[in-house]
Parts: structure tokens; sequence; C-alpha cells
């Protein structure tokens, strides 16, 4: 049994993410079908930004998919594209890596905390883009070192 | 104004920060001028007193267009207080005489100006004006107005008239209020007396418009360099056309629409008056070569398109940086983007950077609906 003192975190259940959701972000796209949590939102992550096309796909206990797609995306075959999970070059796909377990856990809203870490991970690609240099921190895993990969998972 | 107009004069704001003279040169040529007018005043029997003019007293310098913090032109006034019944060629050449007295200075001087004596210094060009008071006496802020010497091609010295301590004072008071919001905020982090701030390391909207318009002068006509707007020109109709706006993107476009109405045309004669010497015509020299004047006015418009209009069409901040990049310089472009971006996440690691919906953008400042950006690691290949 759990102490008074400490009680268990909940756990948020799908429904409960997608209401977060729809209230923060009125105009994207949500919706729970299969148990899995699709959102989907138009991102300008500042007043002299492009806009993207965001999707979010989300099941309990796994870590969020976030790609963002579309003609905007730039220099999708550069080898030094920063921070992302994997690339479709034919779909014009990317998927992002937003973030470190245990950044985010099943008892945080996604609306609090990936859709606002989406924004700023464009923003830093359109500096990116212009500058050759990544400035929003974060990690590299390193590579064919045999170190596993910690990310969220 | 929309929140991409904000936005834009944020970005040239770094901008303008980038080709600003860095803090270590800035108190290099203090050091040097300090250096040469104590040599100067101890050596000869007047009182000397060495006092920058131009970009550098103002807080308008540029970076030259290679990026360098180097190769900087550094305006002296060598002022004889006492010498006022000295003879041009005496003003001239006491002060030149002087100088070659001294065996590393004599290895620095070039041959004689016309009006100055030039020093090449490690990272400046230093020229160093030579002259008297006008009047009877040198007194701030009401006598002073200085005689110089003005060598003409048959080698004669002719005498001349300026005022830098009053165009010094015109151009604060052009600033108004936001000159002593600026200089009490900085006295207030300095943990120093307002009185004791100068102006030269202010960061108001006019002088980094002027920058700005000074940097992308520099980059349209360096294949033309004979007909550019002359800097004393787009700092007095700069300073006249501002309005006191405390954003640099509202200076820049009303200064950009208002320039050319301080433009006169007396009987037939353009003329752009020095505004502490009313007799002086900064433009005399367009009435001699009308390309003089032409270009000026295509180069305002021009500026008005670069630097306002084409980005404002632009999407995405890359573009936007690309777009700036060809007339304002790729290198301080580049560096004021990535101070955009340090900057975000230096705030978002403070706790202060906030997400204003999904169109909106990242802010600093909390507003209704928005999210706090929460502390994380961007991870990944």
């Amino acid at each position: 049994m759990a102490s008074k003192k400490y009680p268990r975190l909940k756990t948020y259940r799908l429904i409960d993410q997608l209401l977060a959701l729809r209230i923060a972000y009125p105009k994207a796209q949500c919706k729970i079908s299969k148990g899995v949590l699709y959102w989907n939102g138009v991102i300008t992550p500042s007043p002299l930004s492009q806009t993207y096309e965001v999707n979010m796909k989300y099941k309990l206990m796994r870590r969020p998919c976030v790609t963002v797609r579309g003609e905007n995306l730039k220099r999708i075959d550069d080898p030094n594209f920063p921070h992302k999970y994997n690339i479709n070059k034919e779909k014009k796909l990317v998927e992002m890596c937003l973030y470190l377990s245990p950044d985010f856990t099943s008892q945080m809203l996604l609306a609090d905390t990936v859709i606002p870490w989406a924004v700023e991970w464009l923003y830093h690609y359109e500096i990116w883009l212009a500058t050759g240099e990544w400035c929003g921190g974060g990690k590299h895993p390193q590579l064919n070192k045999g170190v596993k990969n910690k990310a969220a998972s | 104004m929309t929140d991409k107009e904000h936005a834009l004069g944020g970005f040239l704001s770094k901008i303008a920060d980038e080709l600003n003279i860095s803090p270590t040169m800035q108190e290099k040529a203090i050091t040097s001028y300090d250096a040469v007018g104590k040599w100067i005043g101890d050596g000869l029997n007047y009182e000397v007193k060495i006092m920058p003019q131009g970009s550098m007293n103002l807080g308008t310098v540029v970076r030259p267009i290679d990026d360098s913090d180097d190769g900087y032109d550094m305006d002296l006034v060598c002022l004889l207080k006492n010498g006022q019944y000295l003879t041009l060629w005496q003003i001239k050449n006491l002060v030149g005489d002087r100088l070659k007295e001294h065996a590393i200075y004599k290895k620095k001087l070039d041959e004689e100006g016309k009006r100055c004596w030039t020093m090449n210094y490690d990272g400046f060009h230093m020229d160093i004006l030579p002259a008297v008071p006008k009047n009877f006496t040198f007194t701030k802020p009401n006598f002073t107005a200085i005689k110089l010497t003005h060598k003409n091609d048959s080698g004669e010295y002719e005498e001349r008239y300026s005022d830098p301590s009053q165009y010094h004072q015109w151009f604060k008071d052009c600033m108004k209020d936001i000159l002593l919001i600026e200089k009490r905020a900085f006295a207030a982090k300095a943990n120093t007396e307002i009185d004791k701030v100068p102006t030269y390391k202010m960061r108001t909207p006019l002088q980094k418009t002027i920058q700005l318009l000074k940097r992308h002068r520099d980059i349209c006509f360096q294949n033309n360099d004979e007909d550019a707007p002359i800097s004393i020109i787009i700092t007095t109709l700069a300073a006249s056309s501002y309005r006191g706006e405390t954003d640099l993107y509202e200076a820049l476009c009303n200064i950009l629409d208002k320039m050319p109405e301080y433009i006169e045309y007396r009987n037939g004669v353009y003329w752009v008056e020095n505004p502490v010497m009313r007799e002086e015509n900064f433009a005399d020299k367009w009435n001699q070569k009308s390309s003089k004047k032409d270009a000026f006015y295509n180069w305002v418009a021009q500026a008005r398109r670069d630097i306002i209009e084409t980005p404002l069409e632009c999407f995405g901040i890359d573009e936007i940086a690309r777009q700036l990049g060809e007339r304002l310089g790729n290198a301080p472009v580049n560096r004021a983007a990535k101070e955009m971006g340090n900057q975000a996440r230096s705030t978002r690691q403070a706790g202060g950077l906030y997400v204003k919906g999904l169109t909106g953008g990242l802010s600093t400042t909390a507003s209704v609906g928005s999210k706090v950006v929460k502390e994380h690691t961007f991870f990944g290949k």
C-alpha cells in the first residue's frame, strides 16, 4: 500500500491526455482509436518561422512518437541533421528526439511537456538550418561504442 | 505592429549588436588615445585635451565588412585649449612634430593629411585633428566650437570650423528619454553613477538603426565607393527623424520614411544642414556630382526593401537569416541567430520560456493559455 506521505503518482489515462490536449490546443486534431492516441497539429515555432505539420502517436507506457513532415522540411538528407530518431526521405518525415528519459513519464501530461518541446525543437531546427549549429542543448548518444541507448522507451 | 514585425526587430537588434565594436577593442582604443593625449600634453606648453569625435563617441561604429574586429577609424580632436593665437601652420605642426618625437608614434605616422595626422595602429587608424578654440575659450556646454586647419592643394593652410561636442550633445538630445532610461539601467547594473555612463556604451534603437544602415551602405556600395552616402549624412538624417521609438522595428521604419524629408533644397542647392553649425552643408558634394544625390535616394529605398520588406515576406528564421545575411553580412547575422537560440535555451533552463499555443511561438513572458517549457534534454543522433 502506498504511504500517505508519498502518494503514488497517478498515471494519466489516454482520455485525460486527450482532454488536456484539446483544452490546450483547440485547433489541433486529437482522437483515440484502439488504445492509441493520435494528435495532429500545425506549429509555427516563432512569428518569423515556417509552419510545420506535427503528428503524435501515444500508447500508454510507451514513448510518444512525434513526427514532423512536409515540404517545409529542409536538409533532411544532411548527415548532421540534429536530434532525430528516424528520417523518411520519401515521405519527407522526421521523427523528433525531444527528451531523455525520465523527462517524460506517463504521470505527466503530453500537453504540458512533449508538445511544448516539439515547438521548441522546431525553433532550434530553423536556427540550425541558418547557422549549422544546434543551440537547444541536449545529448547525442555515442554511436558505435556499444553503449546502450538510454532514450525513453 | 504585428508579432512578425516585432520579432524581426528583435532579430535586427541582435544583428546590430554583432556589428558593434567589441568591448575589448573599445577599451584598447581609449587606452591608446589617452596615451597619445598625454604624450602630446607633456611635450607642449599648451593645455591639451584629446577628445574622440564621430562614431566612436556616438556609439555608432560598425565592423568592417570582412567582419574583423579590426581596421576601425578612430577620429580624435587634439585641442590646444589656450592656443587661440597660434597660426594655422603652428596648430598643425606643433602636434605633428610632437608625435614625431616619439619613436613608436613616428613609425606609425602617415604623411601629413589634409586636416589630420593619421597613425596606423594594430586594429585602428587613428586620425588626430589638431585644433584650437574658435572663440576666446573652450567651455562646455556653450563654447565648444573649434578652429581646425585644412591644407589645400597648393599646400596652404585654410581655417575651417567644427563643433563635435555640440554635435554629440545634439545627438544625445535626439535620443531624449530613451538614453536616460538606458543609462539608468546600465548605471544600476554596473553600480555606478548615471553621469559617468558614456553614450558610446549605450545601445538605443537610434544607434542600432544607424549601425544597420551604415553596414547596409558598406555592402551596397562595395563596388561603387565613390557615391556611397557618407556616415555623417546618414547619422544626421537618422537622428533628425528619430521620434524616441523604443522598438527597433518602429524606429527603423520611421527613420527610413522620414530621412529624405530632412534634405532641403535651398535655392537650387541640396542641403543637409549640420544641426550645430547651420552654415555647413554636409551634402555640398551632391551639388557637384548629382550621382551622389541619386545614389542616396536609391539606397534609402533599397535599404527599406532589404532590411524590412523582403524579410517580412519570407518564412523561416533560416530564410530570413539568408536574406539579411546577403545585405548585412553573413557573419553577424549568423552570430545573431545563434544568440537567439542560446537565449531560448538559457531561458528555458531558468524556467522562463513559454509556448503561446501552437502558432504564437516561444516567448519569455507568460500569457493567458501559455505553457512553460519544462526543462528537458533533447536527445538522439
